[in-house]
C-alpha cells in the first residue's frame, strides 16, 4: 500500500534534478480507511508521478507511530513528515478551531471542510495556532447526531436525564444544555456500552454506524447537526522548507481547498453507507425539520455565546470568528 | 546521598498507592452516580488518565531500588562474582544513561506540551504537570542506578583486597 | 544500510543485550532508539524517546491493568484466594494436577470480566501461583498453566484485541465477541488435557492428596468460597447487565474485592497497604517493559519487516491453505518480537485482504489473530505474559517459565489446527446470532 525507495529518510542527497524525499505519512485510521488509499494515496502518486519518483512516501495508519493524541507534535518534531488525526485530542491546544463543534454549523463533512479550510486562509488567529506546522488540508467528520437502542428522541425533553456518549468538552456542555447526563468514554468502549445499555444514547457522525459498526445496535437517530469534529492534516516545517521551491508548488496544488472538500466528501460517503446499513437493519431516521429543530436551537443558544465569551477571554475573536463562520456556511454550501 | 534517594524513592512510592486508591475509588463513584442517579463524575476518564501517570512514573525507581525490573539471567550467573559485579556496574551504567536521556527528551516534551496548552479533555488539567512530574520519576531512576554503580564497585574493590 | 537489514542487526543486538543481563525494558528502549536513530535521524529518534513513554502511561484504556493487579493483591493477601484453592483442593485434590485444571478455569471466570490479556494474566498469577505452590506443584506447570488461562483473556468475551480488529476491519463487533466464545471454551479443554498428559507422564509435576476427605469437610469448605462468587457475580453481573464497562470493571472490581474482604473480616491495615504496595511495584514493571516494547516496535515498524514479510508470503502464487498456513508462521516469528496490539495494528492491512481474498472467513479469522497474538505473548524473546508472571513470582528463574509453557503453545497450535479444520466452531454461535 504504499511505495518506499529504502532510504527511509526525508532528505536523501540531491540530485540535478533536485532533492529526492522520502515523506513518512502517519495517521491514526485504519490501513482501508479512503482517507488512506483515496486521499493519501492519491497526494502521493501524484507527487510520485509528477517527480519522476523522486518524491515517494511510506504510509503508516492505525497510530503505528504514535498516538492518536500525539499526531501533531510528531508532525512538529518530524516523527512524522505528514500527519493527520483529530483537533480534539490535544484539548486546549486549537481553541479557535472548535467553532466547527458549534451545534448547527456544519450541515455535512464535506461542508464543514470547506468553512474550516476558508476559516483557515482568513484569519490569522487559526494561523497561529498551526504556526509550527505547515498544514496541508484541513477538514471535518460530518456532524454528529444522536444515535440509540431503546429511546426515540425528538424534543429537547426526550434527552432529559438519559446518558449521552459525549464527543467533546463542547459536546459535554450540548448534552448538559439539553438536559442529558453526558458520558467521556473512548470509542473502543462505545459499542459495547450502547448495546447493554451503559449509555442510553451516543452523540456521534453517522459514519461511526460503518466504521464502528454501531449500525448492528442503532434503533433511533435523531438527525440535527449537532456538532462536527474537526480534523487536520500537517507537515513537517523543516521537510517543508526542505523541498525545492518548484516541490512546493507541486505539493500546494495538491493540498489545500479542494483536497480539505475530498477528505470531507470521503466521511460524507461513509455517512451514506452507515446510513444505509442502519436503515437495512430497521433502524428508524428521525429527521428534525427547522420547525422542530427550534427547541434545541433555543437549548443551544447559551452554548454558542458561552464558546464566544470564552475565545474572547481568551484573546481571540470569538465573535467575529463565528459570525464569519455564519456567513462561510451559506457561501460554500451547493 | 543514599539515603535521600531512598527516602525519595519511598515518598514517591506512597504517592503512587494512594493516586490508585483515588483511581479506583473515582471509577467505582462514577459509576454508581451514573447507574444510581444518572449523573456520572466529569472527568472522572481525565484523572484515571493522569493517575496512571503518576503510579507508573512514581513507582519505576522504587521497583529498581529493589532490583525487580526484569532480566534474564543464565548467562551472567555462571559467571565469577567479581566479573558479575562489573557487569552490574555496567548495566547500571545504561541504565542511567538511558534514564537521564528519557528525562531530557521528556522534558522536552513537557515544554511542548506546556507552550502549547494541551490540557485533558474534560476537566482541563494542564497535561505538562504530569510530564514534568514523570522527568522526575525517571530522574530518580537514574540516580538509583548511580547509587547501584558505587555499590556494586565497592564490591569489585573488595575483592581486590581480600 | 537498508531498513530490513538495520531491523535484522537490531533484533539481533536486543538478544545480546538480554544476555548481558540489561533490564528487558532497558534493552527494549536501547535498541528501539539506536535503531530509529539510523533509519530517520537522532532528533526523530529523541522526540519519540520523550513521547512515547509519556503516551503509553497516560491512558485511560492501559489503567485497566493496575486495576486488575490491585483486585488480585487484595485476593491474594487477605486469603480470599487462598479459601478457594482449599475448597477446590478438597474436592479435586486427589485429582493429579487437579489445582492445576482448576486455575485455568478461574483463569477463564477472569477472562469473562477481563478484557486485556496482561490485566487477566497478572491478576490471575497473583491469585493462583502461591496456593499451586503450597501444594508443592512444581514451578513450571503451575507457570505454564498461568500464562495459557491469562491468554483467554482476549479469546473469551470482552476482548480489547477483537474490538479492536472489528474497528480495523468493519467486521461485525458482536459476532466477533461471541465468535470467542467456543474457540475459548476448547481452548481450556485442551488445557486442561495438556495438563493431564504432563503429569503423568511426570506425576512429580503435581503430587496428588492421598488422604481422603469427608464429604462434611468438603461442604464446609465451600462456606469460605462465598466472597469469592459475591466479587465475580458483580463483575461478570455488572458488566452484562450494562452498570459499567468492562475497562471501568477493573476499578469496581478492586473496590469491591476490598469491600468484600472487609465484610468478610479478612482484611487489616496491614494488608492493604502490602496490597497497594505491590500493585503499584508490579504495575511499574510491566509498563517498563510496555513503553520499551512501544519504542522497539516503532522501530521495528519504519525498518518494514512485518511489512515486506507478509506482502512476500502473501504474493506467493500457492493453495489457499499454505498460504494461510505461511502467514500464520510469519505472524508466529513476528510475535515473537513484537507485542499483540502492535502486531495487529502493523500486519492486519496487510493480512487482513489477502486472507479474505483466498476466500476464509473475515471473523474466522479475527478468531485465529486472537490465537496468534496468544502465542507470541508466550514466546521468547518477547513474551509479556511470561514477563508479568515472572513479576508476580519473581523467584522463578524466567528460562523456566518460558520452558514450561511450550506444550501450552503446542495446545494452541493445535486449537488452531481445529479452529481451520472445523471452521463452523467459530461461525456457527454468530451464524445463529444473525438469525
Ligand atoms: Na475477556
Ligand atoms: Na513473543
Amino acid at each position: 500500500n504504499s511505495s518506499g525507495d529504502g532510504s527511509g529518510d526525508s532528505q536523501s542527497s540531491g540530485s540535478e534534478d533536485g532533492k529526492s524525499h522520502n515523506l513518512i505519512i502517519s495517521h491514526f485510521l485504519p490501513g482501508q480507511h479512503p482517507i488512506q488509499t483515496q486521499v493519501f494515496e492519491g497526494i502521493g502518486s501524484e507527487l510520485e508521478s509528477q517527480t519522476d519518483g523522486r518524491i515517494t512516501y511510506e504510509l503508516y495508519p492505525a497510530n503505528a507511530l504514535g498516538d492518536a493524541g500525539s499526531h501533531y507534535d510528531m508532525a512538529v518534531t518530524g516523527e512524522a513528515d505528514i500527519a493527520l488525526s483529530v483537533y480534539g485530542y490535544t484539548p486546549g491546544r486549537f481553541p479557535s478551531v472548535s467553532v466547527l463543534e458549534l451545534p448547527f454549523l456544519a450541515e455535512s463533512a464535506e461542508h464543514g471542510s470547506k468553512i474550516i479550510w476558508k476559516l483557515y486562509e482568513e484569519f490569522p488567529e487559526i494561523q497561529d495556532e498551526h504556526s509550527d506546522t505547515e498544514p496541508l488540508f484541513l477538514f471535518t467528520a460530518e456532524p454528529a447526531q444522536l444515535i440509540s437502542k431503546d429511546y426515540k428522541i425528538e424534543s429537547p425533553d426526550d434527552l432529559e436525564g438519559l446518558r449521552v456518549r459525549s464527543p467533546s468538552p463542547l459536546g459535554n456542555q450540548i448534552l448538559e444544555e439539553l438536559g442529558a447526563a453526558p458520558v467521556s468514554m473512548p470509542m473502543g468502549d462505545v459499542y459495547e456500552a450502547l448495546e447493554r445499555g451503559t449509555v442510553d444514547a451516543a452523540m456521534v457522525p453517522l459514519e461511526t454506524l460503518y466504521n464502528y459498526n454501531f449500525h448492528e445496535i442503532a434503533e433511533y437517530i435523531t438527525v440535527g447537526n449537532f456538532s462536527a469534529t474537526p480534523f487536520f492534516s500537517v507537515m513537517n516545517k523543516d521537510t517543508f522548507n526542505s523541498m525545492s521551491e518548484e516541490d512546493q508548488e507541486l505539493l500546494k496544488s495538491l493540498v489545500g481547498t479542494e483536497r480539505s472538500a475530498e477528505a470531507g466528501r470521503v466521511f460524507d460517503i461513509d455517512g451514506q453507507e452507515g446510513r444505509k446499513l442502519a436503515e437495512e437493519n430497521g433502524a428508524e431516521f428521525i429527521e428534525l425539520t427547522d420547525e422542530q429543530l427550534k427547541p434545541w436551537k433555543d437549548a443551544l443558544e447559551s452554548v454558542t455565546q458561552s464558546w464566544i465569551d470564552e475565545m474572547e477571554a481568551e484573546g481571540i475573536p470569538g465573535q467575529e470568528i463565528y459570525d464569519r463562520a455564519m456567513e462561510i456556511k451559506e457561501e460554500v454550501r451547493e | 546521598m543514599e539515603r535521600l534517594v531512598r527516602h525519595l524513592c519511598l515518598g514517591l512510592q506512597y504517592v503512587a498507592q494512594f493516586v490508585l486508591f483515588i483511581m479506583a475509588i473515582m471509577v467505582t463513584l462514577d459509576v454508581l452516580g451514573r447507574w444510581l442517579f444518572k449523573s456520572p463524575i466529569i472527568g472522572t476518564v481525565d484523572i484515571v488518565e493522569v493517575g496512571l501517570i503518576i503510579v507508573i512514573f512514581a513507582s519505576l525507581a522504587f521497583t529498581h531500588l529493589k532490583e525487580e525490573h526484569i532480566t534474564v539471567d543464565f548467562v551472567v550467573e555462571k559467571f565469577p562474582k567479581r566479573i558479575q559485579s562489573i557487569i552490574e556496574m555496567f548495566i547500571n551504567l545504561c541504565i542511567t544513561v538511558v534514564m537521564l536521556l528519557i528525562s531530557w527528551s521528556l522534558w522536552g516534551n513537557a515544554i511542548r506540551l506546556m507552550e502549547s496548552n494541551t490540557v485533558t479533555g474534560d476537566i482541563r488539567l494542564p497535561l505538562h504537570i504530569f510530564a514534568f512530574f514523570a522527568v522526575i520519576g525517571t530522574v530518580l531512576f537514574a540516580l538509583v542506578s548511580i547509587i547501584f554503580i558505587f555499590k556494586y564497585g565497592q564490591k569489585v574493590v573488595k575483592k581486590d583486597e581480600s | 544500510m537498508s531498513p530490513e537489514i538495520v531491523g535484522v542487526i537490531g533484533i539481533v543486538l536486543l538478544l545480546v543485550l538480554f544476555m548481558l543481563k540489561i533490564p528487558v525494558g532497558i534493552a527494549l528502549i536501547i535498541v528501539g532508539v539506536l535503531g530509529t536513530s539510523i533509519i530517520r535521524g537522532w532528533d526523530i529518534a529523541f522526540s519519540q524517546l520523550g513521547r512515547t513513554p509519556f503516551d503509553t502511561a497516560a491512558s485511560y484504556s492501559l489503567s485497566v491493568i493496575p486495576l486488575f493487579i490491585l483486585m488480585g493483591m487484595v485476593l491474594s493477601y487477605t486469603g480470599l484466594g487462598s479459601d478457594l484453592y482449599k475448597a477446590v483442593d478438597s474436592w479435586i485434590g486427589h485429582l493429579r494436577g487437579g489445582l492445576a485444571m482448576a486455575t485455568v478455569g478461574t483463569a477463564s471466570i477472569f477472562s469473562a470480566i477481563s478484557g486485556s490479556l496482561n490485566a487477566t494474566t497478572a491478576t490471575v498469577s497473583k491469585i493462583s501461583l502461591p496456593e499451586m505452590e503450597k501444594f508443592n506443584y512444581k514451578s513450571s506447570l503451575s507457570t505454564a498453566c498461568v500464562a495459557a488461562g491469562g491468554t483467554l483473556g482476549i479469546l473469551i468475551p470482552p476482548s480489547v484485541i477483537l474490538i479492536l480488529y472489528g474497528i480495523l476491519t468493519r467486521e461485525p463487533i458482536g459476532d466477533l465477541l461471541i465468535a470467542g466464545i467456543i474457540p475459548g471454551l476448547i481452548q481450556v479443554l485442551l488445557f486442561i488435557a495438556t495438563i493431564a498428559i504432563l503429569v503423568r507422564r511426570d506425576p512429580s509435576l503435581a503430587p496428588a492428596r492421598t488422604e481422603k476427605v469427608k464429604l462434611i469437610e468438603k461442604i464446609k469448605s465451600l462456606k469460605d468460597v462465598w466472597p469469592f462468587l459475591l466479587l465475580f457475580l458483580i463483575s461478570i453481573g455488572g458488566i452484562y447487565l450494562g452498570v459499567f464497562t468492562p475497562t471501568e470493571a477493573a476499578g469496581v472490581g478492586a473496590v469491591s474485592s476490598i469491600v468484600v474482604s472487609i465484610i468478610s473480616r479478612k482484611l487489616d491495615w496491614q494488608k492493604l497497604l502490602a496490597s497497594f504496595n505491590e500493585s503499584v511495584r508490579l504495575t511499574a514493571y510491566i509498563f517498563l517493559i510496555l513503553i520499551g516494547a512501544t519504542l522497539f516496535g516503532q522501530f521495528i515498524t519504519i525498518s518494514r519487516i512485518p511489512f515486506k514479510l507478509t506482502t512476500y508470503v502473501g504474493n506467493l502464487d500457492l493453495n489457499a491453505y499454505v498460504i494461510l498456513a505461511l502467514m500464520l508462521l510469519a505472524l508466529f516469528l513476528l510475535g515473537c518480537f513484537v507485542e499483540g496490539l502492535s502486531l495487529i495494528v502493523l500486519t492486519l492491512p496487510i493480512v487482513y485482504p489477502i486472507v479474505t481474498e483466498l476466500g476464509f472467513n473475515g471473523v474466522w479469522f479475527g478468531i485465529i489473530m486472537v490465537m496468534a497474538i496468544n502465542i507470541g505473548s508466550l514466546t521468547p524473546p518477547i513474551g509479556i505474559s511470561v514477563y508479568v508472571i515472572k513479576g508476580a513470582a519473581p523467584h522463578i528463574p524466567i528460562q523456566a517459565i518460558f520452558k514450561g509453557v511450550i506444550p501450552m503453545i503446542f495446545a494452541m497450535v493445535l486449537c488452531i489446527i481445529i479452529l481451520i479444520a472445523i471452521p463452523e466452531l467459530v461461525t456457527i454461535l454468530p451464524d445463529m446470532m444473525n438469525k
